[in-house]
């Protein structure tokens, strides 16, 4: 670290992390320029919503997380890779599908379901109460 | 590239250029050019981060972290952003940044429980031919007009299925062909063929019912 890089965290650590971040980055092959699957999963959410009549205001509010990031995942502005699996999976419980099928979406490593189960079958979610409240 | 990057002729009301070369300049980690980004965005992202945490009830001395970590993932993810305006970007730093608050808060929380034929070649070419023509990743622009109904016929078809079968049909909407799956799946290749051949069936009559 140069004797810059030190005044310049001591007077703004904020700006001295993001200076850091974008030296090591340089260094690093970056990601492919598209997120199609985010774009893909994105809409799929979205569609499955409309045709359970929730909107976007109650898909925040049964997941209980801002609008600003529940409209980033649906326009697929979010990158994918900041979602980890457990947020994945309860977004797949609200749309009510196995997590695996938005795992595959996400191009993400499943471990395949070979047992036969009944059609329509997904985790326990909420009670349909707290659901139809969130239908508008 | 330069870090002298030159600042607006025409800046748009946030003093962000919003033009081809500066976008290039932030996907290209271009120092003059994220300091901008923090010039114009960290005061007005930092008020919406004590804003969260207070709704969230959780403690003010979190800002600084979340702050920085909204920061680094921006840095680390620019290259997947697609930018259109300025807007739309503080917008993702937003979400970035409630995704923050929100791993913050599971993580406080303990984990959440969440339940968690050799195939007949012609029948084959057919599903292949379909799903090339309606494959669900990059479409082209006037598939993509297409693509909520098709995605919504595919919701559908889903909720009818096994999830076994479902899983199937996803994995090979998203590519996988039916002998591979047929061999993750221990079952015959025609099986696999079935599914997904009555999966093609039920999207194309949903789709007809719409058109």
């Amino acid at each position: 670290m140069t004797s810059s890089d030190e005044r310049l965290r001591a007077a703004d650590p904020l700006r001295a992390a993001v200076f850091a971040e974008l030296k090591r980055q340089k260094s690093q092959p970056q990601p492919e320029a598209t997120e199609d699957r985010a774009r893909t999963l994105g809409t799929f959410v979205e569609v499955s919503l409309d045709n359970q009549g929730i909107s976007r205001k109650g898909f925040a509010r049964m997941l209980d997380i801002e609008r600003e990031l529940a409209d980033a995942i649906l326009d697929g502005n979010f990158p994918l890779s900041e979602i980890d699996d457990e947020f994945l999976a309860q977004i797949a419980q609200v749309i009510q599908h196995p997590p695996n099928i938005l795992r595959v979406m996400a191009g993400r490593s499943i471990t395949p379901t070979l047992k036969e189960a009944p059609a329509g079958t997904v985790p326990a979610t909420q009670s349909g109460q707290e659901q139809s409240q969130d239908r508008q | 590239m330069s870090s002298e990057l030159s600042i607006p002729t025409s800046p748009s009301t946030s003093g962000i250029p919003n033009h081809e070369d500066w976008v290039k300049a932030v996907k290209a980690l271009d120092e003059a050019a994220w300091s901008l980004l923090l010039h114009v965005f960290s005061s007005g992202l930092r008020d919406d981060i004590e804003v969260s945490l207070a709704k969230r009830d959780l403690p003010e001395e979190l800002v600084d972290d979340i702050e920085q970590e909204t920061w680094l993932t921006a840095v680390r993810k620019i290259a997947t952003f697609e930018w259109v305006d300025d807007l739309k970007f503080y917008n993702w730093l937003r979400a970035i940044s409630v995704n923050h608050i929100r791993q913050y808060r599971r993580s406080q929380r303990g984990s959440v429980s969440i339940d968690d034929f050799r195939s007949d070649e012609e029948k084959d070419d057919q599903l292949e031919a379909y799903f090339a023509a309606h494959g669900l990743v990059n479409m082209s622009a006037e598939a993509e007009s297409n693509q909520r109904d098709q995605l919504s016929a595919v919701d559908q078809v889903l909720h009818m299925l096994k999830p076994r079968d479902a899983e199937i049909v996803m994995r090979h909407l998203m590519g996988e062909k039916p002998r591979e799956l047929a061999l993750i799946y221990h079952m015959k290749p025609r099986s696999v063929s079935m599914v997904l051949l009555r999966a093609h069936e039920t999207i194309r009559g949903l789709l007809g019912e719409l058109s």
